[in-house]
């Protein structure tokens, strides 16, 4: 077990130096300086504003210098907000980002775990039909086009939530956070909705349901505790993706309800082509995920005994 | 109750009639095509895949307009019509024109992608697995590294780079879009050659040669096909969400994602026609490839083979 | 039939609902069982010895299985008739199970002491520590070494063979006057198989279980049973003590049966000999005698009507046309020598 921690978190960090390594050397292999796309610039002030960001040193020694500063945490700063750092951007962004995320998520596994768990029990019924149309729905109207129309719709014509303003930090009004969690929480529900059917069924079809029933458990305790329990472990293994998902659909939902988070900023970022900040995100969200697949294993392995964590893959 | 006694005689035994009930025996793809005929869900898809590509490769050809050609005078903005059957956009350009030009755009950025993700994923997959032992495992490492990057952030941070084009998105999502495959194809290979190994132990060569190749292949070809039809759509989707940042293929090009992406500017005006063709048929698209994939792997499922 | 008999099936009808149609999986079937004895049911694959078994517990995948019609009589009640809640309490406390596959049968995420003691104390109001003794004590029983530590294991970390045990532990546990083993040793190889089937026989001797054997094998019901149906496309077509069936069995399939079975006199495996054809289709069975098709003596009123139930002996009842006085006499081994196989 601590021999797998120990490979794991080495992996972890190869993985970590391998993006940020190909971040800078992606960023830096685009033909001119992060300026020349400016208004020309007098020539003093575009030495001064190389030196402050090494980019008049060689290469190879920009490269150690950037490492170093990411090893202590640092980011850089901002190309086109020079006065930001992308750590200040960051850790403004952050909160807000995470509250987004978070709330989508639990929507998204709550009710897709219920959605998903309906479903296979009505199995080829009206309801199960319908929640799989609702499902396949979250898998192929793409968020952009969703958050707009909710927007228009439920926000602006119906006016059943404000769409007015997120406020500030992690604390904002939830009336506020209905519309964009909902929205984020759209495909990531389906994903879970569509998981959970079918490993329902599967487990459904298992002898051990029988046995369970066999022994004179009723239903309800045959669901609750064997069931239910072996039909939700394969959800945890999606978690990983779904964060993905949520992460990357963020960048989508925070720019169109205008939500001061990570993704907002870096959309931002990428069009006016700030390459620290991009960067900077890159490495950071990079990192936010490999932990985050690094802990649904170690969960996995925790609620699924038959898992050893470690063991050589066999057969 | 009396018995007529020719009712005791001996009847003709049936047997060559009861063996004859059998079931001819199918190759493999016929017992799938003959299942997936059946699957409605899986047909659907199929159907309307195409069908969309039917109109991908028609379409532009339906009307008299070209997807470029732009119309700034009392030829902007306009509805459905006669003239034009799904409206025209703020530069006066068919929007019908458009809309199967892009379907043009968004299905071969798709198809080509997944085509290079299963050429790239079974040479590496195949290899490692063939090769096993030492490659292997490296090789392996090297797509555990992989994979624990963010997909698309490394694709938008490739495009960033290289520059939006139909070419450069390609590129981007192959780069990191082969892993699934790679994996996927070496766990295929591990199998198929302890099977082989089993099953030369056991039969003559000439029964080995005819089980790999009417059931042994075509079963480990099954989940990558199913793998290569789920890839599609999301090449599909992640186009559209790169557009939709602005690194999607470039005007006067249009492909589904930046049709939508330009109907967003105008969500809130009453020119519904905008955003509605290109998102009905990039949804019809996704869902159709989800709903044949779905059928496709309930169809392969060896659980659902009897 | 006498005041001994504990379980008693009269005309059970079980059929499936399938896309196909109405899989008509068991026709018409009577069994009765006797305290503390052995019932074997034998037949081959698909003849409804598993649904049989099954409906006494309402067990059938539901939908799409219903039971159509008959009475199975456990004591003063009817089974198909008595409500749910009360078959909740019937099922593992009066009547266990035990299933083919140890393999798949236990749950693989929750620790063997606790499926044992859920069942405890579903049926009877044992507080955990005291269901927890119980099963210690089971596992103890049923053969497992040290149980006090194998029962805070989970089903992967025990072999095949420990595993069957477990389910006879749990099927047990609460004391049940009937066991129904459902080929519970076909998935363990040989050497486990006996020792399982030693196991079984000796827990029936201390607890006075009854046991319906389910089985392909006739060497397992000539270790275990005292008495054998013989089941055949959802009918029971012989019943009889064993030495009636292995003896002086009256019915063209029980003999095919026991033609197909390995006997020590036989040196080569080509001697076997398999009874050629298949299984009447349930969809849509056949109205006489369902094994008229393969029957080397089958006559024409065979296929047209089913054969009536004869009286050989008190303790021997044969379903075949055969037995008729008009009937011709028929030789055992003629036909079936004269048969090609392959
Ligand atoms: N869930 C089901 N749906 C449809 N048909 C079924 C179902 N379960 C059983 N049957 C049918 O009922 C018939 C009898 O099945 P059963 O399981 O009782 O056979 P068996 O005698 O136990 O065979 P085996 O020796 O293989 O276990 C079979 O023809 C089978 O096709
Ligand atoms: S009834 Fe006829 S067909 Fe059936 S077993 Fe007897 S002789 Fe054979
Ligand atoms: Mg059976």
């Amino acid at each position: 077990m601590a021999r797998y921690i120990g490979q794991r978190l080495i992996l972890l960090l190869v993985t970590l130096w391998l993006i940020s390594t190909v971040t800078f050397v992606l960023m830096h292999s685009i033909p001119g300086d992060p300026f020349s796309s400016e208004k020309k610039l007098p020539e003093q002030t575009l030495r001064a504003l190389e030196a402050k960001y090494n980019l008049d040193k060689p290469l190879p020694q920009q490269y150690v210098l950037y490492m170093k500063n990411l090893a202590t945490g640092d980011l850089g700063i901002s190309i086109k907000t020079p006065s930001r750092s992308v750590n200040e951007i960051l850790s403004a962004g952050f909160p807000v980002s995470a509250r987004l995320g978070l709330q989508a998520i639990v929507i998204a596994s709550f009710a897709g775990v219920i959605m998903g768990m309906i479903a296979a029990i009505r199995q080829n019924r009206p309801t199960d039909y319908i929640l799989m149309v609702v499902a396949v729905l979250g898998l192929s109207v793409p968020n952009f086009v969703l958050g707009p129309l909710m927007q228009k719709y439920l926000g602006l014509e119906w006016e059943i939530f404000p769409i007015a303003s997120w406020g500030d930090g992690f604390g904002s009004e939830f009336q506020y956070t209905v519309l964009p969690s909902i929205a984020l929480s759209f495909l990531p529900l389906a994903l879970v909705t569509r998981l959970m059917r079918s490993s329902m069924l599967d487990v459904l079809g298992q002898d051990y349901i029988r046995t369970a029933r066999a022994k004179g458990l009723p239903p309800l305790k045959v669901f609750s505790r064997h069931t239910l329990r072996n039909a939700i472990i394969p959800v945890v293994t999606i978690l990983g993706p779904i964060t993905i998902n949520i992460l990357t659909g963020s960048f989508v939902i925070e720019k169109i309800f205008s939500i001061p988070g990570i993704g907002k900023y870096f959309v931002d970022s990428i069009s006016n082509r700030d390459y620290s900040v991009i960067m900077g995100v890159t490495i950071f969200y990079s990192a936010l995920l490999v932990m985050m697949n690094f802990v649904v294993d170690l969960l996995y392995g925790l609620i699924d005994p038959r898992i050893k964590l470690g063991a050589k893959e066999g057969n | 109750m009396a018995i007529p006694a020719e009712k005791f005689q001996r009847a003709e035994r049936k047997l060559t009639e009861a063996e004859a009930i059998r079931r001819p025996s199918l190759t493999f793809w016929q017992d799938v095509w003959i299942r997936l005929r059946k699957n409605w869900l899986g047909m659907g898809g199929l159907v309307v895949i195409l069908l969309l590509a039917f109109m991908a490769i028609a379409g532009p050809w339906m009307t008299e307009y070209t997807y470029y050609q732009q119309d700034l005078g009392d030829g902007r903005n306009l509805g459905p019509s006669s003239e034009h059957w799904f409206g025209t956009d703020d530069l006066g350009r068919d929007m019908f024109v458009r809309t199967w030009y892009g379907a043009r755009v968004s299905l071969t950025i798709g198809v080509v992608a997944a085509l290079i993700d299963l050429v790239i994923g079974v040479l590496y997959g195949g290899i490692s697995g063939y090769k096993g032992g030492r490659t292997d495992e490296i090789m392996m490492r090297i797509v555990d590294v992989l994979w624990g990057l963010p997909y698309l952030l490394v694709v938008i941070l490739l495009l960033v780079v290289l520059g939006p084009g139909l070419d450069t998105i390609i590129i981007a999502l192959t780069v990191t879009g082969w892993l699934n495959m790679a994996r996927l194809v070496r766990g295929q290979v591990l199998q198929l050659k302890n099977q082989e190994y089993v099953m030369a132990a056991r039969t003559l060569g000439a029964d080995t040669k005819r089980l790999m190749k009417k059931h042994l292949i075509p079963n480990t070809m099954g989940p990558i096909l199913v793998l290569l039809t789920y890839t599609v759509p999301n090449a599909i989707f992640a186009e559209a969400f790169l557009s939709f940042l602005g690194l999607g293929v470039q005007a006067p090009v249009a492909s589904w994602g930046t049709m939508i992406d330009d109907a967003l500017t105008v969500i809130l005006t009453d020119e519904w026609w905008r955003l509605f063709f290109p998102t009905l048929f990039l949804s019809l698209t996704l869902l159709a490839f989800n709903a044949f994939g779905d059928g496709l792997r309930d169809v392969l499922d060896p659980k659902m083979r009897k | 039939m006498t005041n001994q008999t504990i379980l008693q099936i009269e005309g059970l009808h079980v059929s499936f609902q399938t896309y196909n149609g109405e899989v008509k999986a068991v026709r018409g079937v009577d069994l009765h069982l006797d305290k503390g004895e052995t019932l074997a049911i034998v037949g081959e694959s698909g003849s409804g010895k598993s649904v049989t078994a099954q409906s006494i517990v309402r067990l059938i995948p539901s939908p799409p299985g219903v039971i159509k019609s008959g009475t199975i009589r456990f004591g003063e009640r009817d089974l198909t008739q008595v409500p749910d809640q009360e078959m909740y309490k019937i099922r593992g406390s009066e009547i266990g199970m035990i299933f083919q596959d140890p393999m798949t049968s236990l749950n693989p995420t929750m620790t063997v002491g606790r499926q044992i003691t859920e069942g405890l104390q579903w049926h009877h109001d044992f507080g955990k520590g005291e269901a927890l003794q119980k099963a210690v004590e089971m596992l103890r029983l049923v053969g497992i070494p040290n149980p006090e530590r194998r029962i805070h294991q989970y089903p992967h970390q025990y072999s095949g063979g420990m595993r069957q045990r477990a389910m006879i532990a749990i099927a047990l546990a609460c004391n049940p006057k009937i066991l129904i083993a459902d080929e519970p040793t076909t998935a363990l190889d040989v050497t486990i198989q006996a020792q399982i089937l030693d196991l079984m026989k000796e827990l029936q001797q201390k607890m006075e279980t009854a046991i319906i054997l389910i089985t392909h094998d006739l060497g397992v019901v000539a270790e275990m049973a005292q008495r054998v149906a013989v089941m055949y496309g959802g009918k029971v077509v012989e019943t009889g003590r064993v030495d009636d069936i292995f003896h002086r069995s009256r019915h063209p399939y029980t003999w095919g049966l026991m033609d197909s079975m390995p006997r020590l006199d036989q040196k080569r495996e080509d001697d076997l000999i398999p009874i050629p054809g298949s299984p009447p289709d349930l969809l849509d069975p056949p109205r006489g005698c369902p094994f008229a098709d393969r029957c080397p003596h089958a006559m024409y009123i065979c296929h047209e009507e089913m054969p009536a139930w004869t009286e050989v002996s008190d303790s021997h009842q044969v379903s075949c046309w055969l037995e008729h006085p008009d009937a011709p006499a028929a030789d055992r081994d003629e036909p079936a020598a004269r048969v090609n196989i392959r």
